[in-house]
């Protein structure tokens, strides 16, 4: 990473901090971002030029302290008089410069999955509100209108002031459902771009990096949050294999034949340490059940085989957990790697009786398919070929499954 | 008429600047984008990031080239621009006068050729 991107991310970081910290108090999001927008911009500018300096935090807070009088200021009931206001914000800066000011991003990532919050504007909240990005560059990301996404987000950040979202955490009986929300908030993040993975077109830059950067976030705040560590895992061992998902002319490139050699090494050892930390928590869940299906594909690079009969085991946990039919199909796809396509297709005929909407799904079709050459039914395969490239948007995979197809 | 504003200035003039200076210097630069914005005069504009960042690309012996830095030897770099929409010179001039730019260091005011 170069010194420009060290320095944002240092700005960004500190902005999350102090914009959780301000928002916290008003539960007034806009607010704050109007509050810190100059500063954050001026940071953004001189950083790079003079290094970041020693405390982030305390300079941002000294740039933006004069907007932060003057909101106060308009913010302030009657009974708080001129001196208390700023004195209040006297405290801020000085436990700013001691460092000692509470960070509550947790709280902040609680309030935008609020479930008064519409579900897909959490995410785009969360990454303007936490790490500060502007609402073109998610609305980039999520292919959508800039003007559009702004509107959204200062619907989302109004609904999160009127519904006096709290920014603290959530009491234990509302803590796993409110925390899979964020979680949930985060992976979306991660998905977004996804069929992208060398990032070719530059106005659909994916936000992977952006989403890791809020697992990490979330785990350093939640570190006994098991799950919180399976999802950053997760993301880490997708994210290693990156440069492996598709060959120089573009091509798609499945696990099996991806070359191990391309995998990002620093990455997929984070994920195993993470990985290994959450399960000392011993509270299983359905990130860390996938993350632990990416570790047992990730021992190739170890020079060891895939373990098929770990994976179907995983998947099945998995399946039986969230009683997802992609859980179920994955595992499907497992066993046919360590029973044999026979057992495997009569697996599939029974599990698309029992989710008949497995048959609009395209890996369906390409794991029949799949199934069917292998056991020497060729025109059955070629048939599912043809519903799989039918249901399939990404060019790079429609090319290969026509690959597979005339190779029948 | 449209016409670029390039905005030069000393790049370590930023790094001197307190945080409170820095912070009012950036809600100068907004007020002054929203000013041309409402004023239905701005085309468009941009920050750059320093120029230690940037890189030359050179076809001059046929062969690609790229260079770091192009290495200036002056002391002003050129920070960002704003293309704006003017009616005439004296116009595009009073608008560059009022960007905050301005103060630290100086505009360079350039017509663009009509295409």
């Amino acid at each position: 990473m170069n010194e420009a991107r060290l320095t944002e991310r240092v700005a960004r970081e500190s902005y999350g901090r102090l914009l959780a910290l301000l928002a916290a108090r008003t539960r007034d999001v806009s607010a704050a971002e109007d509050a810190l927008a100059d500063a954050f911009a001026a940071a953004l500018v001189t950083w790079p030029r003079s290094g970041a300096p020693k405390n982030p935090e305390a300079w941002l807070f000294a740039a933006a302290k004069r907007k932060l009088i003057d909101a106060a200021r308009r913010a302030k009931t009657a009974a708080q008089g001129e001196a208390e206001l700023v004195r209040g914000i006297e405290e801020i800066e000085a436990e700013m410069r001691a460092g000692v000011a509470p960070d509550h991003r947790l709280g902040l990532m609680f309030a935008c999955t609020h479930p008064a919050i519409e579900e897909s504007v959490r995410t785009p909240l969360m990454l303007q509100a936490v790490l500060g990005l502007s609402a073109e560059r998610i609305a980039a990301a999520f292919l959508v209108e800039p003007s559009a996404m702004s509107q959204r987000l200062v619907r989302a950040k109004k609904k999160v002031r009127d519904v006096g979202a709290s920014f603290d955490v959530p009491p234990p009986e509302e803590w796993a459902a409110r925390m899979s929300a964020v979680l949930d908030a985060i992976y979306a993040a991660y998905g977004v771009g996804w069929s992208d993975p060398l990032g070719s077109d530059p106005e659909r830059r994916g936000l992977a990096e952006e989403a890791i950067w809020l697992g990490r976030v979330l785990a350093q705040q939640a570190p006994a949050e098991a799950e919180a560590l399976g999802l950053l895992a997760l993301m880490l061992h997708l994210e290693a294999r990156k440069p492996a998902r598709r060959d120089a002319a573009g091509g798609y490139v499945p696990l099996d034949e991806q070359d191990v050699a391309l995998w990002r090494r620093a990455e997929l050892e984070e994920a195993e340490r993470t990985l290994h930390a959450a399960s000392w928590l011993k509270r299983v869940g359905r990130y860390q059940l996938e993350a632990a299906i990416q570790s047992a594909h990730a021992t190739r690079i170890f020079g060891g085989a895939t373990d098929w009969g770990a994976i179907v085991t995983l998947y099945e946990a998995l399946a039986a957990l969230t009683n997802s039919p992609v859980a179920h199909l994955n595992a499907v796809a497992a066993l046919a790697r360590r029973d044999g396509a026979e057992i495997a297709r009569r697996a599939l005929d029974a599990l698309s009786q029992e989710h008949v909407v497995l048959c609009g799904y395209q890996p369906y079709w390409a794991l029949r398919a799949d199934l069917c050459a292998r056991l020497g039914d060729a025109k059955a395969a070629r048939a599912a070929y043809d519903e799989a490239i039918a249901r399939e948007s990404d060019p790079a995979v429609r090319a290969f499954l026509e690959v597979r197809q005339r190779g029948v | 008429m449209q016409y670029m504003l390039l905005i030069y200035g000393a790049e370590d003039r930023w790094a001197q600047l307190t945080p409170a200076q820095a912070g009012e210097a950036m809600g100068a630069f907004r007020t002054y984008t929203e000013d041309l914005r409402n004023a239905g005069k701005l085309i468009g504009g941009h920050q750059l990031q320093p120029e230690a960042s940037a890189k030359s690309v050179s076809l001059l012996d046929g062969k690609r080239r790229v260079i770091d830095g192009p290495y200036v030897e002056i002391k002003e770099a050129l920070g960002g621009y704003y293309l704006i929409d003017a009616e005439n010179e004296a116009e595009a001039l009073q608008w560059a006068e009022k960007c905050p730019g301005a103060r630290f260091g100086g505009i360079e005011v350039r017509p663009l050729v009509p295409m």
